[in-house]
């Protein structure tokens, strides 16, 4: 399930991903095949082996220049509990947030509102309020944030 | 407007800065942290990557705000500052733009997040066309206004059910006397989207929303996120509409002696401060003397022979003998005014109108 926090930030959340991701990334991270799928996924780039990635615009590189986003989702696969700031993602990375908390319990922050599908599911952790849609997902976050 | 060039062998870019502020979005992995990376580069003595601006000021990415005077340092750059959680905070508001205004400084904001800091004051005013959004295809990468992937309609063509209105006075003043439509009015707006969603629940679904692009920038994203899916329902704006002022200010009645000045309006905090201080000046003195926060006089709304006597109308160098929505609206970029009037046409003024000043 995706649990968002959207008012303020907790002391356990990871405000900047990628200077977080920078200085605690390990080799085996990029072995994983859920990672490589993510870095394909968000910044179409193949990560060939340890931290040697393959980009179309810059040939080979490091992770480091992978996007914000992309490391913020990274963090979320290696620990889903993790609150990282999500508002550093862009709505290209829905599908593989999405997909994780399919299998179990991710936790974000966001102050933005970002683009979900239509229908999805996630708890509000603000409010303890669980949310079925897009709509009702603004709703609530609208409500939080006192826009409406 | 200053363009910014930036471009090495594995990038490219072209950046057109119209504004005091641009804010940047899009997608992950299109290359916003990209063009910071090589102005970076750049500044560090990198000889392969070039950033050229247009009026030959330099680029520079600031990590931190530690004060608005920091900006002293930085006369006639153009300022980036990536994803930093101090832009989202109460460092980064208004003083920092006076202090931009006075070094002559450009922001660029790359932030998916506004600031909500309170008092609204504060906060940092923007337009809604200097929200670009980053595109990339293999080395090339290029923005677009956000404005400009929304679709376009005639509104002049549009049977509408209601008027959302931002103003206290300006437009609600002028729909409540031009058309036969309610009105509600925001009264600020960080009140739209609460008052549009307002005229939703009373059942209205075909809505004209007068918001003021030139600082609604800070809203865009929220109102959008808020009504895309309202699938029964549809909202129109015209980006085009800075505020109520520029409106009177590109009519017929004020253009002759409207100038655009862009050098001058970004010296303002806002393109909307700017064109309040312009129909100001220009009407300062005369019959139809326009004050940003009062009542829109009846010169604006109605005809010459409605509002004054044939002693006043002789005296007014603005007098028309004719049809004042079409004498002021044909032939510019609000002429759609005219078909939106006549599609709800008020067949007579009442006592709420209240024409004659």
């Amino acid at each position: 399930m995706l649990k968002i926090w959207v008012d303020g930030f907790r002391d356990d959340c990871i405000k900047t991903p990628g200077t977080y991701f920078n200085s605690h990334k390990t080799r085996d991270w990029f072995n994983r095949e859920d990672v490589k799928e993510v870095i394909k996924e968000i910044d179409n780039s193949i990560a060939v082996k340890d931290e040697y990635i393959e980009s179309p615009i810059y040939g080979g590189m490091s992770p480091d220049r992978l996007s914000q986003g992309c490391k913020a989702v990274i963090l979320l696969y290696l620990n889903p509990l993790c609150n990282v700031y999500a508002s550093r993602c862009g709505d290209n990375c829905v599908p593989s947030i999405l997909r994780l908390a399919e299998r179990t319990d991710v936790v974000i922050t966001l102050h933005h509102i970002m683009k979900f599908p239509k229908v999805f599911k996630a708890f509000m952790m603000d409010t303890g309020v669980v949310v079925n849609s897009r709509k009702e997902f603004i709703e609530e976050y609208g409500r939080i944030k006192g826009i409406f | 407007m200053v363009e910014l060039k930036v471009s090495s062998n594995d990038f490219d870019c072209d950046l057109i800065l119209e504004r005091r502020v641009t804010y940047i979005r899009g997608d992950s992995g299109t290359g916003k942290t990209g063009v910071v990376d090589k102005i970076n580069a750049y500044t560090e003595g990198d000889t392969s990557v070039s950033v050229v601006c247009s009026d030959g000021r330099r680029a520079v990415v600031l990590n931190t705000i530690t004060s608005p005077t920091m900006l002293d340092a930085y006369k006639k750059y153009v300022v980036f500052f990536d994803d930093l959680i101090v832009t989202e905070s109460e460092l980064f508001n208004s003083t920092i733009i006076k202090s931009a205004i006075e070094n002559d400084v450009y922001l660029v904001v790359i932030n998916r997040v506004d600031s909500d800091i309170k008092p609204v004051s504060l906060r940092v005013n923007f337009s809604i066309s200097s929200i670009l959004i980053s595109h990339c295809e293999g080395k090339r990468h290029w923005f677009t206004k956000q404005v400009e992937d929304l679709g376009s309609v005639d509104f002049g063509f549009v049977k509408y059910d209601c008027v959302v209105a931002e103003d206290k006075f300006g437009s609600k003043n002028f729909s409540k006397s031009v058309f036969n439509l309610p009105v509600f009015c925001a009264e600020g707006g960080d009140n739209i989207i609460r008052e549009t969603r307002n005229a939703i629940s009373k059942g209205y679904k075909s809505i004209f929303v007068f918001l003021d692009s030139a600082e609604f920038g800070k809203n865009f994203h929220d109102f959008k996120s808020v009504f895309e899916d309202e699938d029964e329902v549809s909202i129109y704006f015209d980006y085009h509409y800075e505020c109520f002022e520029y409106l009177l200010l590109v009519s017929n009645m004020l253009n002759k002696e409207f100038e655009f000045d862009e050098v001058e309006c970004n010296m303002f905090s806002s393109w909307e401060a700017y064109f309040e201080s312009e129909i100001e000046r220009i009407t300062d003195s005369k019959m139809y003397a326009y004050h940003h926060g009062s009542k829109v006089k009846g010169c604006y709304t109605h005809d010459c022979n409605k509002v004054c006597n044939t002693f006043k109308s002789s005296k007014c160098d603005k007098y028309v003998n004719s049809d004042k929505i079409l004498h002021m609206f044909k032939g510019t970029i609000f002429e759609y005014l005219i078909g939106m009037r006549n599609n709800h046409r008020k067949l007579k003024p009442t006592k709420e109108d209240n024409v004659h000043d």
